[in-house]
This record gives structure tokens, sequence and C-alpha cells, in this order.
């Protein structure tokens, strides 16, 4: 079962979209996580002397980890807040009072656990991203 | 009311998307279809729900701008809008948006060839504290405005103000679908608890609870809630109910409800029962709570064992509550943001012809896995169990999935926060 049709398929894409029962479904959601963190380790190793930013490792971690929450555009959802017209800075220091568990607004419990494993890289990638194409 | 007749062309541009099919490589069932979809409307602001015309014509409420409809050949009239909103025939400044509050559930009369009316869920602010309500409306002949608005309901709980809890904005667990029985008789209108402690088990207050109705507002003839409940009651001691639908031998109402950080329901309806929520304080060995409403106790923020969760605030609490209506599935026990439900039925979805469809929006919190997908129940006949439940393999991916109704010709419409409706066609 793959997808064919999405514009920016996530990296567990192939892997959610099973029609397995329940149990099979947490057993293969589960198996996101190593993965993903694969293939950005391997990705930050290769820019760890880069200065600028890293924009297409911020969009694939943005589509994996974000957009579920934040939408594929960053314009918000539900009760999840918009990030578009953010600088980098600003969502940088956002981020980092995430990892480090401060509450920010009411929501902040659904938001920390996001942060808590990124990097200063991923950080600054992300905030990269994000800045640059959701304004 | 102000009047402005516009229409939005561009919708029925963006309508025409590609038919892209996926192969669905069939696991144990040899009889399932391969899905295909398009896009329906895209650049949509939170579609919370849709009703369709034998013909194919859709209305569809966007919950911080109003109700619109699509017609069969693409082209979006905007109804009535909301506060604040521009280019609707109509605007109306009382109807009001705030965190999951707005405009929610839309349905059909039964009778709308003679009558022309539907009917919609909205919070209001005409009333101080602000409510829920369910207006009927009459829609013109062209099918380009609405008139003669009517509040059948003006009585429905709405959380005024911000509380110390998850999602704890104005206008949380606000409840919010509506449909027809399938005889077309009565209305059922799904309420939330708006994060109090005192509304699920209230037999006065119009939260928590599955209002019947008749289609002037009057309680349903027949409703059997406990003595002294408000009559319209149908069933009531529900969390927060967003998805409702009715078996397709049986009739008997079906409904989706959110878990407190654990077990999404299930439940089959019976006339006069309690869902058995009840998140006051100092009740079933809890003590204080945050705003007198322990409804994601022992812990808020962090993540727990969503069993250890259960034991300690249940969603159905069958020891305060023998006689608790119980759920036919619980989601592993597990709250991913379970949402809109209806029924797959036609020899076209072959091994699924009767599946009950539940979406999920997915959460992630506590190292929960978000989650986001329909899944497909083989519920009971009986309401009380499932036989099976599988995942649908969806040929657009996975998003959140607020509401799914089946269109007019079997083919399965799907509405995502993410700002689109989506058809998808079995082969
Ligand atoms: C489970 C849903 C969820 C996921 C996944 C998620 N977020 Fe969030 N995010 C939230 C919520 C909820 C808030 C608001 C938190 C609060 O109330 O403090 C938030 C807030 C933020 C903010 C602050 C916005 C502002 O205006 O101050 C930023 C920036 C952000 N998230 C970025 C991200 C990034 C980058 C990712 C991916 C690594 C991500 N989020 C993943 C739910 C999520």
């Amino acid at each position: 079962m793959k997808r064919r049709c999405h514009q920016a398929a996530p990296l567990h894409a192939s892997l959610r979209l099973s029609f397995d029962s329940n149990t099979t479904y947490l057993e293969k959601t589960t198996m996101k996580r190593p993965l993903f963190f694969g293939i950005t380790a391997a990705l930050t190793i290769g820019w760890a002397s880069a200065q600028a930013a890293d924009m297409s490792a911020g969009k694939t971690m943005f589509a994996d980890a974000c957009a579920q929450c934040h939408g594929p555009t960053g314009k918000g959802m539900a009760s999840f807040p918009s990030l578009r017209g953010r600088d980098t800075d600003y969502i940088e220091s956002r981020l980092k009072q995430y990892r480090a568990g401060e509450r920010v607004g009411a929501n902040s419990s659904l938001m920390i656990p996001n942060a808590a494993n990124l990097s200063d890289d991923d950080i600054a990638n992300l905030a990269a991203y994000i800045a640059e194409n959701f304004d | 009311m102000s009047q402005k007749p516009t229409i939005r062309p561009f919708c029925a541009v963006l309508a025409s998307a590609a038919i892209i099919g996926v192969p669905a490589t069939a696991t144990s069932s040899t009889d399932t279809p391969e899905l295909s979809h398009t896009t329906v409307l895209s650049d949509l602001e939170n579609p919370w729900d849709m009703a369709f015309l034998p013909d194919g014509t859709m209305f569809f409420t966007e919950k911080c701008r109003g109700l619109s409809v699509r017609l069969p050949d693409g082209e979006v009239n905007n109804l009535l809008g909301m506060e604040g909103t521009e280019g609707y025939a109509t605007t109306t400044d009382d109807l009001v948006c705030q965190g999951q509050a707005g405009m929610n559930g839309v349905a059909i009369d039964p009778d709308f060839d003679e009558n022309r009316t539907i009917y919609v869920y909205s919070a209001s602010s005409m009333s101080d504290p602000r409510t829920n309500r369910v207006l009927r409306l009459k829609v013109n002949s062209d099918v380009s405005n609405v008139s003669d608005r009517t509040d059948i309901v003006d009585d429905i709980a709405y959380k005024p103000a911000p509380t110390d809890h998850p999602f704890g904005d104005a206008g949380a667990h606000n409840g919010g679908r509506i449909r027809f029985d399938r005889d077309g008789r009565f209305l059922y209108v799904t309420t939330g608890d708006t994060h109090n402690g005192e509304v699920p088990q209230s037999p006065t207050r119009l939260g928590s609870k599955v209002l019947r109705i008749d289609r002037d507002g009057k309680a349903a003839e027949g409703n059997n809630p406990p003595e002294g409940f408000d009559p319209r009651t149908f069933t009531y001691g529900h969390r927060n109910v967003q998805g409702l639908t009715f078996h397709p031998k049986t009739g008997q109402p079906i409904v989706t409800e959110h878990g407190p950080w654990h077990s999404d329901e299930v439940n089959a309806l019976v006339n006069g029962g309690n869902s058995g929520w009840d998140p006051r304080p100092n009740m079933a060995g809890r003590g204080d709570c945050p705003d007198d409403y322990c409804g994601y106790e022992p812990n808020q923020n962090e993540g727990m064992d969503p069993k250890e969760r259960a034991a300690y605030m249940p969603l159905t609490d069958t020891e305060t509550y023998p006689d608790a209506l119980q759920p036919a599935w619980k989601n592993n026990n597990l709250s991913q943001g379970i949402s809109g439900a209806d029924f797959l039925t036609g020899d076209q979805w072959g091994a699924w012809n009767g599946r009950l469809l539940v979406g999920f929006m997915g959460i992630g919190f506590g190292g929960t896995p978000v989650g986001q997908r329909i899944s497909m129940i083989d519920i009971a006949e009986d309401g009380l169990s499932v036989n099976d439940v599988a995942e649908m393999p969806l040929p657009m991916g996975s998003a959140r999935f607020r509401s799914i109704v089946q269109g007019p010709d079997g083919d399965l419409f799907v509405a995502v926060d993410e700002g689109a409706i989506y058809r998808i066609t079995p082969e």
C-alpha cells in the first residue's frame, strides 16, 4: 500500500496508511520514531559544520512532526495555533521554551513533548523553514 | 440581517481536481474495493459538517465563517455568515466562534422538497452568557440565500470563559452534530460538557446530552429521561459528542464520544440512558480539581498509562452508575480525537458494506500515537460490541477527519480541519 498522490508525503505516510487492525496500526506508528530520528540525525550530521539553516531538512521535519497539528501550510487548525507571520527569532525562542518544558499558553502540554527532542540545529532549520514559507 | 447576494465562483475551479487511483492491496477479504478520491472543495476554513440533497447539492459549514452550499455544477453560494465575515448573502452578527465552538452541525429537513428547511447548530451571543442554538432556516428557490430564521433551541450550554485545562479556551467541549433519524421524524442534537463538572449529570442544563426534538424544538414524543430532566433529553452523561449516525438496519442512534486523555468511545444509545460521565470534584474517590472539573485527572499535563487514567476518571463510570450505557468500543483505551461517524452502505463497498466509519482527528498527547485515520468498525447489531475494526486505506492520506457523510449516490464525503472536503469513490 503506497500513497501516490500527496504533495508533501511525510516520511511515515506509507507506514500509517495501512488498513490493518488497530493493534498492528499501533506497532506501525511507533516504528515512526526510530526511522524519523535516524533520518534527521543523518541530515543533521551532514550539516553540522554549516552555518545556514537547512531549509529542506526543516521542510521534511515539519511535514513529518508538526503539520498534523499546525496544518500543512502552518495556518493552524482547531485548537492548534497558526504559525504564519512569525519571524525566525520568535519561532526559535518559542521552540526553546517548549523544549525546556516551559508553559506558554493553555495548551503547552500538547506542544512540549513535540519540542523535547529537538536539537539546536533542528530548531534553526524548522524556524527558518516556517518563517520563510508561511507568511 | 444585512442582505448581500454573492457567490464564490473560484471554488468551482478548485473543485475540478484530478481523480487519482490508489490500489487497495486487500489483506484478508477478497471483496474490498479500490478507492480513488477527488477534492470537492479546498481552501476552506475549518469545515465542520455537510448535508446533501438527493441531487448532490451539498450544504456545508465552516466553524468561523458560516453556512454555504455547493451546487451540483460546482458553484458555491455563501448563505449565512457569522460575525466579522464578508461575502455572505446574509450576515448575522450574533453567530460567533471561539475555540471549539462556532458554526458546527448542519442537517436538511427530510421534507425539504416541500418546506425548503435546513437546520444548523451555532454558538450565539444573543443570550448573555452565550449559548449554543439550533437555527431553523428557509432556503430560497435558487439556493442563494436563507431567511426566516427561528431558533428552535436557544439554551444549549456553552463554555463562556477559559479555565485551567487542556484545550481550556472558552467554547470548549461544544458538541454540535445534528442529524435526523432514519424515519425522518426527529432531530438529534449532540452537546458537550463545556468543561463544567456539574453539567453532565445535571437534569436541567443542556450540555452533555443528546437531545431529541421535533422540527419546532419541542421534546420528541416518547423521550424517556429520568424524572425531573429536561424533556428534550434523549440521553445524558456524555463528555463531548461529535459523531452521530443511525444503524442502517435497526435505526439505533450511535455516537462517538471524545475520551479524557484515554478511551474514545462508540456508544449505541438507548432512550433515557446515562452515558456515565461525571467529572465533579469530590466524587468517586477524587478530591478537588482545577476549576471544579476533574475531566483530565489525575494528571492533566503529563503522559500516563491510559488504563491507570481510566481507572481513576472513567468515561463510563459503572461503579457510580451501574446502569450506564456500555460502550461498544473504546479505541483500545486511547484518546485520539474521535469525531464524525457514518455507516457505509451499498454493494459497491463490497465487504465494507454496513461498516460504521469513524474519523479520528489525532491528538498525540503523552505518548499516545497521534492516530489520524478513518476506522471501519463492524459493530454488532445490538450495538454492544464490535466484531472487527480495520483502517480504511485512504487515497488522499491522513488528516484531521472532522466529518464523515455518505453522499446521496453512495460515495463518501469527508471534511478535514486542514480545509478540504474530499469525495471517496469505490471502484
Ligand atoms: C500535538 C499537536 C502539536 C504538534 C505535533 C506540534 N505542535 Fe506546536 N503547538 C501545539 C499547541 C497546542 C501549541 C500552543 C501551545 C500553548 O498553548 O502554549 C503549539 C505552539 C507552537 C508554537 C508557538 C506558536 C506561537 O504563536 O507562539 C510554535 C512555534 C510551534 N508550536 C511549532 C511547532 C513545531 C515546529 C512543531 C514540529 C516539531 C510542532 N509545533 C508540533 C501543538 C502541536
